[in-house]
């Protein structure tokens, strides 16, 4: 008996990883999507260090804590915990249109953000007479992943949702800043 | 026993019917927003409104830049819209009932800012409008 429960526990568990793994795979491969399609937009009459300085706000502004940010090499990382830079509420909106599909490849999937946090990387490149930014996302668990196994790719939807709030923040900043800073 | 064929059919009609609903709700909420395109336009008029009238119109800044005696106001508005529609089915076999309801809610965050630049007197000098959202 001890065996049979052993056996179908296994199976079970092994079971739950694999099609936690598919799912993460099909949101990484639709986030590749999204990040290719919404993820970089070019700012002309903008330099590196002035895009670089506005995105540092822009991060603050959305609560993510940043961790690292050279103007030089144009890189800017910044970590917050789950699901910011989008609110529960936005949260929320995100699940209810993943829910159904995410049911496919898992149908007792639990919608947990306890313990993820979500890390954010921005690049950005010289072009003539401006430069271009380009957005990354992906989810870190920091518990224990001996009991539970985690996500490592953000729902569709919230990535469309924190790309796009992202720009919007960006924007914002540059817009004030290039009417407020003094001119060099 | 007339009863036990009435909660029968009772039932059975209950089990035929897939009854679908849709409902749809539009909830908007305003965050202090009287300010919008529209009426930043027709009320700002450089070189003759005063910050009063601008006071008056839109309340205080919510940021303000002082450079070499002029002030810079920043006024920046949000506006959230949630919308949530449901569609749901439901099959009921005498006692045994199953209720399998799907809903969507869907925001969308619009935000104006506005930059005032003001002259020395407090006059109106330039203004910027810049709106967004996702």
């Amino acid at each position: 008996m001890r065996k049979i429960l052993l056996v179908v526990l296994t199976f079970f568990v092994f079971g739950c990883q694999s099609q936690i793994g598919s799912l993460d795979a099909v949101w990484e491969k639709d986030n590749r999507e999204l990040f290719n399609k919404i993820g970089v937009r070019e700012y002309s009459g903008l330099t590196k260090e002035q895009a670089v300085n506005a995105m540092v706000i822009a991060f603050q502004r959305l609560d993510i804590i940043i961790e690292n940010s050279d103007f030089k090499t144009g890189t800017l990382t910044g970590s917050a915990t789950a699901p910011k830079p989008l609110t529960y509420e936005e949260f929320e909106s995100a699940k209810a249109v993943e829910d159904s599909r995410a049911r496919q490849y898992v149908p007792f999937l639990i919608w947990k953000l306890t313990g993820f946090d979500s890390k954010l990387n921005v690049i950005f490149l010289d072009i003539p007479n401006g430069v271009q930014i380009s957005l990354r996302a992906k989810l870190n668990y920091r518990g224990n992943t001996t009991d539970f196994i985690p996500i490592s790719n953000f729902p569709p939807k919230a990535t469309e949702i924190a790309i796009r709030k992202t720009w919007n923040e960006f924007e914002k900043v540059e817009f004030v800043q290039k009417a407020t800073l003094k001119k060099k | 026993m007339k009863k036990i064929i009435y909660i029968l059919i009772l039932s059975l009609t209950f089990f035929l019917t897939k009854s679908f609903s849709q409902d749809k709700d539009i909830n908007i909420s305003l965050k202090s927003s009287d300010l919008t395109f529209g009426t930043a336009k027709k009320n700002i008029k450089p070189g003759i409104t005063k910050q009063e009238e601008i006071v008056s119109i839109f309340g205080s800044a919510d940021n303000m830049v002082m450079r070499d005696g002029k002030e810079t106001w920043i006024y920046d508005r949000l506006r959230v819209e949630t919308s949530t529609s449901s569609e749901g089915s439901f099959v009921n076999l005498l006692i045994v009932g199953s209720n399998n309801r799907t809903s969507n809610i869907s925001t969308s965050t619009k935000n104006l800012t506005l930059i005032i630049k003001f002259d020395a007197k407090g006059i109106v000098e330039d203004f910027n409008v810049r709106s967004g959202g996702y």
